[in-house]
């Protein structure tokens, strides 16, 4: 596409995206030129609504639209149990699976040390802080099973402690719908070790 | 688990080449550089799926050429199968029976090998590395899990000794890495002991075998915690690591390095209780490194409920007439399949044993005249 600056430049930027190669923002491309300027209009207005409307809940630092998020606006939610979670995607699957009906604490990430991310760099002290509180009765942690999602999960369960009567971590286990014959060593021995009284 | 036929294409020196092996002992005869390690490890590809001279893809096609296929027919488990692995540019694939499978995974389903190279004698002379690493790799023939704890664990000691490079440490956080080295260590030492018992427990018949008075030999295993750990709860080992590199972490912080956890173990070869290395013979250090590729090859059988192959590249550079003749009637007695290499035959042929030969010769193979000495 030489002579097509602009063009090279819009598909450079699309094929960044997750899961997008050169090959479809290729095509992405080409099918937004063919809409026209309204087409393209209206990417556009979608994409500064994102820029000036999307920010982090205050409370729970989740994707908020406004001061908070519609988890922490809901009266309905128990404020009394907190689910901790690396990122608002994680809360994204939690909700749409429908099972929590607490309140969530996303840290924005994953203790790190190879990545320059400490402490510092995730919600601990705004977690500190909501836990001082004295109003939450059980603290889920539900990071991931990797071992820098283990490494924050203690440090979560350590400065939780103090404040906390029950801090449970998600269980790890089977897989609805799997079969056993074909998951890996890891998650069977961790299904075993996590096995429970029938 | 005998493997019939081997078809090589493409691969090192050999362009072409299709043999056929006899189910015990197989003799590749030629001088230094003809193909007969090229061979040998083609072979330990398709059972193991890794070049045992840690070769990269791109070097283990024939120079000038794209890719390079190997095709081995096996029967194990009282079936046939077609074993093929293939290497082009970077991408290495495995296919069993025309399917495709995972690399790692070929290895426990239809062939398993154990190797014994020139270089085994850095098990006896070379760093407590070399130790672990074997160690390791017998842990994870018969538990594939050991893989994926061992990476978790480097990647934890990865996350503290970055930590321990900064000026001040936040003792949170450190606690916070420290507990994943002590799970994941405790984990790692468990079964390293384990299979070392193992070992321990294979290992006389085989020394005796091979000559050597078993009970002037000795290993065991080697870490920082009391009694190494022996006999103790996982949980308990969890609680040892944790204390000791909490204890640790002020000078690990002079040192910028984690000092505790079995990355720092070792295995002891004790001859007459000291050290194998510096008090063994020459001819002892070899036979005692040939009686150890026995036990893990016990411990293989152990796991895949077949013998596998076993695989010597170059032994009589590493052991006496007597000591040939005592490994081939060990072969014979055990009545494996068995790959040697060698450069002369005549230490062989006096042995009184059978074998099948081939004579390499420029990536060449000749199927001699079966040997059998009446
Ligand atoms: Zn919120």
């Amino acid at each position: 596409m030489k002579g097509l600056p602009s063009v090279e430049k819009a598909i450079f930027v699309l094929s960044r995206f997750p899961g997008i190669g050169k090959k479809s923002a290729q095509r992405m491309v080409h099918y937004l030129l063919r809409g026209g300027i309204s087409e393209i209009q209206q990417v556009i207005g979608t994409l500064e609504d994102l820029r000036d409307k999307v920010g982090f809940c205050v409370c729970c630092h989740n994707l908020a639209e406004g001061a908070r998020c519609w988890v922490c606006a809901d009266p309905r939610r128990l404020s009394s149990l907190l689910c901790v979670l690396e990122e608002p995607a994680d809360l994204m699957a939690m909700e749409r699976a429908g099972v929590f009906r607490g309140v969530y604490h996303v840290l924005g990430g994953r203790l790190s040390p190879l990545n320059g991310v400490g402490p510092e760099q995730l919600h601990m002290e705004s977690l500190r802080m909501r836990l001082q509180g004295g109003e939450i009765e059980e603290l889920v942690i539900a990071t991931n099973p990797t071992v820098e999602g283990e490494a924050t999960a203690h440090y979560v369960a350590q400065i939780s402690q103090p404040f906390v009567a029950r801090v449970t971590r998600l269980a790890y286990g089977l897989p609805m719908g799997g079969e056993l014959e074909y998951l890996d060593e890891s998650t069977l021995f961790q299904a075993m070790e996590g096995r429970r009284q029938y | 688990m005998v493997l019939e036929w081997l078809r090589l294409v493409d691969f090192r020196n050999v362009s072409q080449a299709a043999l056929r092996f006899h189910p015990g002992i197989n003799l590749l005869i030629g001088d230094n550089g003809q193909g007969k390690s090229n061979l040998l490890e083609a072979v330990g590809l398709l059972a193991t799926g890794r070049s045992f001279r840690r070769a990269p893809p791109e070097v283990l096609r024939r120079h000038g050429c794209k890719g390079f296929y190997l095709q081995g027919e096996i029967v194990s488990y009282e079936l046939a199968h077609r074993l093929e692995f293939q290497g082009v540019g970077n991408r290495q694939t495995a296919q069993l029976n025309g399917k495709s499978v995972a690399m790692a995974s070929t290895m426990d389903r239809v062939l398993a090998a154990v190797l014994l190279t020139p270089d085994s004698p850095d098990l006896v002379h070379g760093g407590p590395g070399e130790r672990r690493d074997f160690i390791d790799w017998v842990v994870f023939s018969s538990h594939r899990r050991h893989a994926t704890t061992v990476r978790d664990y480097q990647n934890a000691l990865r996350g503290r000794n970055r930590l321990l490079k900064k000026n001040t440490l936040h003792p949170g956080e450190m606690d916070a890495w420290e507990d994943q080295l002590a799970v994941l260590g405790a984990r790692i030492l468990v079964s390293r002991q384990r299979s070392l018992r193992q070992i321990q427990e294979n290992l006389p018949s085989f020394l005796e075998a091979l000559g050597l008075d078993d009970r002037l030999f000795e290993l065991s295993y080697s870490s920082q915690l009391e009694q190494d750990g022996v006999g103790m709860e996982e949980t308990g080992l969890v609680n040892q690591y944790r204390t000791l590199l909490q204890h640790h972490r002020g000078n690990d912080h002079r040192l910028r390095t984690t000092s505790v956890g079995p990355h720092r173990d070792d295995i002891r070869f004790l001859f007459a209780q000291r050290p194998l290395g510096r008090f063994g013979s020459r001819g002892q250090k070899k036979r005692f490194i040939l009686a150890l590729k026995f036990s893990e090859r016990q411990l293989l059988q152990a796991a895949v409920h077949e013998r596998p192959l076993l695989l010597l590249d170059d032994p009589a550079s590493e052991l006496d007439r007597e000591g040939i003749a005592r490994l081939l009637r060990l072969v014979d007695r055990e009545g494996q399949q068995i790959f040697i290499t060698t450069v002369k035959e005549d230490v062989f042929s006096s042995t009184h044993v059978p074998y099948h030969a081939f004579r390499v010769q420029a990536g060449q193979f000749e199927p001699l005249m079966e040997y059998a000495q009446s």
